[in-house]
């Protein structure tokens, strides 16, 4: 219950200190520019054809690229923040200190990407409007923004626990190799968080018959087990992180004989 | 109160504490050692924060490493002045008490209860981004006592407060023992240490040197030749008045003018050096002991350690 509690204090702290005028200007910046992306297709002479394209591009910009720009800037650095700005010795002294604070960071990152992503989806939808079944869409891309914030919010803050400094760099690296692995036609693909995303997209969209002309370019596993799998990820990496947070001896200044 | 028994830490190849054996009662307790010396090695071992490579750590008869049970009982002020330089005092030392199970409401009443005790109240509202290194320190303090805790570990406390803060905190220690709280306050300071405790823990490169009580620690000193500087006009004259009133463990002439006296009793020829050289045309110019430093206990220390004394 402690542990609760105390994370539920770390997410209001981390909320309320991050209600500033930088984190606005960050989260104006990443919630409009797939808006601004967007525009200049339309309106620059660009065309999208296929009735598919609008959902696809805004798949592409808002759910993953806004997503995880947004994870890397407010998740990955969750421990690192603290080890760097020396604060960590004041909070791992406490007795509900390291867990809740991965789990409250964790989940105050989340809540700031998903809503980057939310604003970013509203202001893009509004650029790309009218769209076919238009709140159909919005509901499919805002629901899998939230699902992708999660799981690669979990993976990245493993991340920046493993890396601590260079937490980022990896998380960038990985999610481009993710991108290439998710192209290949195997099971090993069924391991990518984007697999289970765009598996969703295909079926919430009901693009079935797209995307089994295309390959399939997309997976075919039933949404249940994609939305199974991303939870049971997230679970299983804050677990992991949690537990070498828990071994790492994380101190800011070591001083030796 | 806190148990050592052949801990070793070791950073890679580096030794931060060296096979330390200790065992420490309730009571207060300062942890004396120049910079780098292993202190906060020790301390953060003390905490949990580290674990030994050799050797177990008990606090409490308990293993501190991830121990809810035992940091609930501790309240420790890191060494390091870092704070959020965008959240005020109070809410601060609140959120850490939320961290130590407090509620909210509770956290806050505690909170402000004790930046006010550490005369903090008129700036609890205020970012700390605009805190004198001295209020920082304080507030560090409000928040390490802020749920009374049984047993008080601070590094370097005193470090940036003005002389009337240092008084405060210090009388603030004071009354702390005096309601039998256990305390181990590290500093590389002797005579801010001196002033709470009379219990000390000697520490330098890794290693416990010594402990006692200050009695002690200056008994043990005594035993150890002092090294005087003397600048005169005669140093061979001087030399040889010394060796013939068996003042001196060893002589060592430094430059024409001045000689270094290793003694084991400098307060006695410091009393009877001007008897010695009445009549003899010698006269001393300067006269200053090389060992007034911490450094210089240390140094001797060490070499008593070594075998080399």
């Amino acid at each position: 219950m402690s542990i609760l509690r105390a994370t539920a204090a770390v997410f209001a702290f981390e909320c309320r200190r991050a209600l500033g005028w930088r984190r606005g200007l960050l989260v104006l910046g990443l919630a409009s520019f797939p808006a601004v992306i967007l525009w200049l297709i339309r309106y620059e002479g660009g065309q999208l054809d296929r009735p598919d394209a609008w959902p696809l591009a805004l798949f592409v910009l808002i759910p993953e690229l806004v997503c995880l720009l947004g994870l890397l800037l407010w998740v990955t650095p969750i421990v690192q923040t603290e080890v760097e700005g020396k604060t960590w010795p004041h909070l791992a002294v406490r007795p509900a200190g390291k867990l809740p604070l991965l789990l409250g960071k964790y989940a105050a990152g989340v809540f700031w990407t998903v809503a980057t992503a939310w604003l970013a989806l509203a202001l893009a939808m509004w650029v790309v409007w009218p769209l076919d079944d238009g709140p159909h869409v919005a509901k499919v891309l805002g629901a899998l923004a939230v699902l992708s914030s999660m799981a690669y919010g979990a993976l990245f803050s493993l991340f920046g626990i493993v890396f601590l400094r260079r937490g980022m760099i990896f998380a960038v690296g990985y999610t481009l190799v993710e991108f290439l692995v998710r192209l290949i036609p195997a099971i090993i693909r069924q391991l990518t968080v984007q697999y289970h995303l765009q598996s969703l997209l295909v079926a919430w969209m009901h693009w079935e018959e797209v995307n089994r002309r295309m390959g399939p370019l997309f997976g075919v596993t039933s949404p249940a087990e994609n939305i199974a799998t991303l939870l049971g990820y997230t679970l299983f990496l804050l677990g992991v992180s949690a537990a070498i947070l828990r071994r790492r001896q994380l101190v800011t200044a070591v001083e030796t004989a | 109160m806190i148990a050592f028994r052949r801990a070793t830490k070791l950073y890679g190849t580096v030794i931060g504490v060296n096979d330390v054996t200790l065992s420490l009662p309730q009571g207060a307790y300062g942890l004396i050692g120049p910079n780098g010396s292993g202190k906060s090695t020790l301390l953060n071992l003390m905490t949990g924060q580290l674990r030994p490579t050799l050797g177990e750590v008990r606090v409490f008869g308990e293993n501190p490493c991830n121990n809810p049970e035992v940091l609930r009982r501790l309240g420790v002020c890191p060494e390091q002045d870092s704070v959020y330089a965008d959240v005020s005092g109070l809410e601060w030392v609140a959120y850490l008490l939320q961290l130590h199970g407090f509620g909210r409401r509770a956290a806050r009443q505690r909170a402000a209860d004790s930046l006010d005790r550490l005369g903090m109240a008129p700036a609890m509202r205020r970012r700390m981004g605009s805190y004198s290194r001295g209020m920082r320190q304080r507030t560090k303090l409000a928040a390490a006592l802020a749920h009374d805790p049984e047993l008080l570990i601070l590094d370097e406390p005193l470090n940036g407060l003005d002389p009337v803060g240092r008084h405060e905190v210090t009388v603030q220690l004071q009354e702390w023992i005096r309601r039998g709280r256990g305390l181990v306050l590290a500093s590389h300071i002797l005579h801010e240490v001196e002033a709470v405790t009379q219990s000390f823990l000697l520490i330098c490169g890794g290693r416990v040197l010594a402990s006692g009580s200050a009695e002690e620690v200056h008994t043990l000193l005594a035993e150890i030749p002092n090294e005087i500087h003397i600048r005169t006009n005669d140093a061979a004259g001087l030399a040889r008045r010394l060796v013939e009133e068996g003042a001196a463990e060893s002589l060592r002439f430094d430059g024409g003018e001045s000689l270094i006296v290793a003694t084991r009793n400098p307060a006695v020829l410091y009393a009877r050096l001007p008897q010695w050289l009445d009549g003899t045309g010698i006269q001393v110019r300067e006269l200053r002991s090389t060992d007034e430093s911490l450094h210089a206990l240390f140094s001797a220390l060490m070499r008593i350690h070594r075998g080399n004394a």
